[in-house]
């Protein structure tokens, strides 16, 4: 009945310059360019962003704590990688910042496939218990340059209605009831 | 390990705070429940769009109109942070779709009822997403780390929708006689759907007692109920605006506002697919639905010259 299953990809938002890339969620389309538009409407109407990146889905490999631990998944030859692609190429590392917390790129690796990524980054900043982790291939990554984030997201941030300020009803609500 | 031992492990990680990720191990009824309440959840969003979107055109103001825009941009927002949430689980966002357009998914029943006036838009904002808030406060502390994450960027945005809609009731019962009735009149419809949002009784509710018992939910129906009364009623008030409930009373010895009961009947009837708008809200997705049609059959067609692979 319905034609809405595109390509999904993952999304990828990095608040300001400085900031660390934080994984945001997935959406779905039949491109980047439209990926990457859809990235932008769906994650940042109203928070700051600088630079937003999208991933085909199947670009990303996620594993919790427990499968990392419980099996040998890590030695496991990636998908993607076949023979003779055994040149080491940069890959970011995503790890949970506690538990509640997004999952945070946790520093860059030099591997051949995604389990090799985060079998370096685990031995590099170790692995408790209840954690998540994503790898993804630099190369794999699209996303706006700095200098077009003015017009990608600019836009939104001069909203005056994105402010709490804009709405001050704690203020309205005690003058209400000071009133004699 | 046995299956027992597994969720024995499972239910110890959660009572330890843990998050459970989309590869953990978990029972399948775990699974199934969160699907159930992640895709109404998602599609209480898409549907919640409509009764809103309908005074887009007509806002008093282009200020009042860009601000209802961001609004109802934000739930189509959160009905797709939601939907990828419940992938997460195993469920396509195709399979989702297809159950609401074809009539068979649940969502929440508030959005049944029509947006007769202006002032709905207000007492939607304060009371609906008010309402909302409370539930998806708890929500976003649930032992699903998706889910959990989703209500976690859900709630900051709900707040200002909250903000938005008391800001526009306060203005309006401050305001001429005839923008104080209309208020009040848009309280009078509202109260009791959005005293139902929060469910049947505790006593009624047959998922509460397992969704407590794994983190999913961490307060009842009636609770959250209460709490919501408490703290919408004396604000309510003081603006010199009531509530339709002749019953409501104060409990010296709890400190809880006590309501009447709500009309079950009326309830069971909405949820069950006889309100006053559930036709209509379907016809409008569908044709939405149908209306794009040539978009995506475009954007279809500009992502396949482009040499770009389509489908998954």
């Amino acid at each position: 009945m319905t034609d809405t299953q595109w390509r999904r990809f993952e999304v990828f938002v990095q608040t300001s310059e400085e900031a660390q890339l934080e994984y945001a969620g997935s959406v779905h389309a039949a491109d980047f360019e439209i990926a990457l538009m859809n990235g932008r409407d769906v994650f940042v109407r109203r928070p700051r962003c600088r630079r937003l990146f999208v991933v085909p889905s199947e670009d990303v490999l996620f594993r919790t704590s427990e499968e990392l631990l419980s099996n040998g998944d890590r030695h496991q030859p990636d998908l993607h990688g076949g023979p003779g692609d055994e040149l080491p190429s940069p890959y970011l590392v995503f790890s949970k910042a506690g538990h509640r917390g997004p999952l945070k790129c946790a520093g860059q690796v030099e591997a051949t496939s995604g389990p090799q990524a985060l079998e370096i980054a685990i031995e590099r900043l170790g692995i408790d218990r209840s954690g998540f982790w994503a790898a993804v291939a630099e190369n794999a990554m699209i996303g706006n340059e700095f200098a077009d984030a003015e017009s990608m997201f600019t836009p939104a941030e001069a909203k005056s209605y994105r402010l709490h300020s804009d709405f001050p009803v704690n203020k309205l609500m005690r003058e209400q009831k000071e009133k004699p | 390990m046995t299956e027992q031992e597994r969720l024995l492990a499972f239910e110890a990680r959660i009572a330890r705070g843990e998050k459970i990720e989309p590869g953990d191990w978990m029972p399948d009824r775990y699974r199934q429940q969160l699907i159930r309440m992640i895709s109404q959840h998602a599609h209480s969003e898409v549907v919640g769009m409509l009764p809103e979107g309908k005074w887009i055109p007509n806002a008093p103001t282009l200020r009042r109109k860009l601000v209802l825009l961001a609004k109802v941009q934000d739930e189509a927002g959160h009905g797709q942070y939601l939907y990828h949430a419940a992938e997460t689980l195993g469920v396509s966002r195709e399979q989702m779709l297809d159950e609401l357009l074809g009539g068979r998914a649940k969502y929440s029943s508030v959005f049944n009822y029509p947006t007769l006036s202006w002032a709905d838009i207000g007492v939607i904002g304060w009371l609906v997403d008010g309402a909302a808030i409370l539930n998806q406060t708890m929500l976003a502390r649930c032992s699903y780390g998706p889910y959990s994450r989703a209500m976690i960027r859900i709630c900051a945005e709900e707040t200002f929708h909250k903000k938005q809609g008391q800001d526009m009731v306060i203005r309006m019962a401050r305001g001429t006689p005839a923008q104080k009735d209309m208020v009040q009149d848009a309280i009078d419809r509202w109260w009791w759907p959005t005293l139902m949002m929060f469910g049947p009784h505790d006593s009624d509710s047959k998922n509460t007692p397992e969704l407590v018992r794994w983190g999913v939910k961490t307060k009842g129906n009636d609770e959250l109920r209460q709490d919501f009364v408490n703290e919408l009623v004396p604000d309510l008030h003081s603006l010199g605006l009531s509530v339709p409930d002749p019953q409501l009373r104060y409990d010296t010895e709890s400190g809880n506002w006590v309501s009447g009961e709500i009309d079950w009947e009326e309830f069971w009837r909405v949820v069950k697919g006889d309100g006053p708008c559930n036709a209509e809200r379907l016809r409008t997705r569908r044709e939405a639905h149908e209306e794009g049609r040539w978009v995506r059959e475009a954007v279809e067609a500009y992502a396949k010259r482009n040499d770009q692979v389509v489908r998954r």
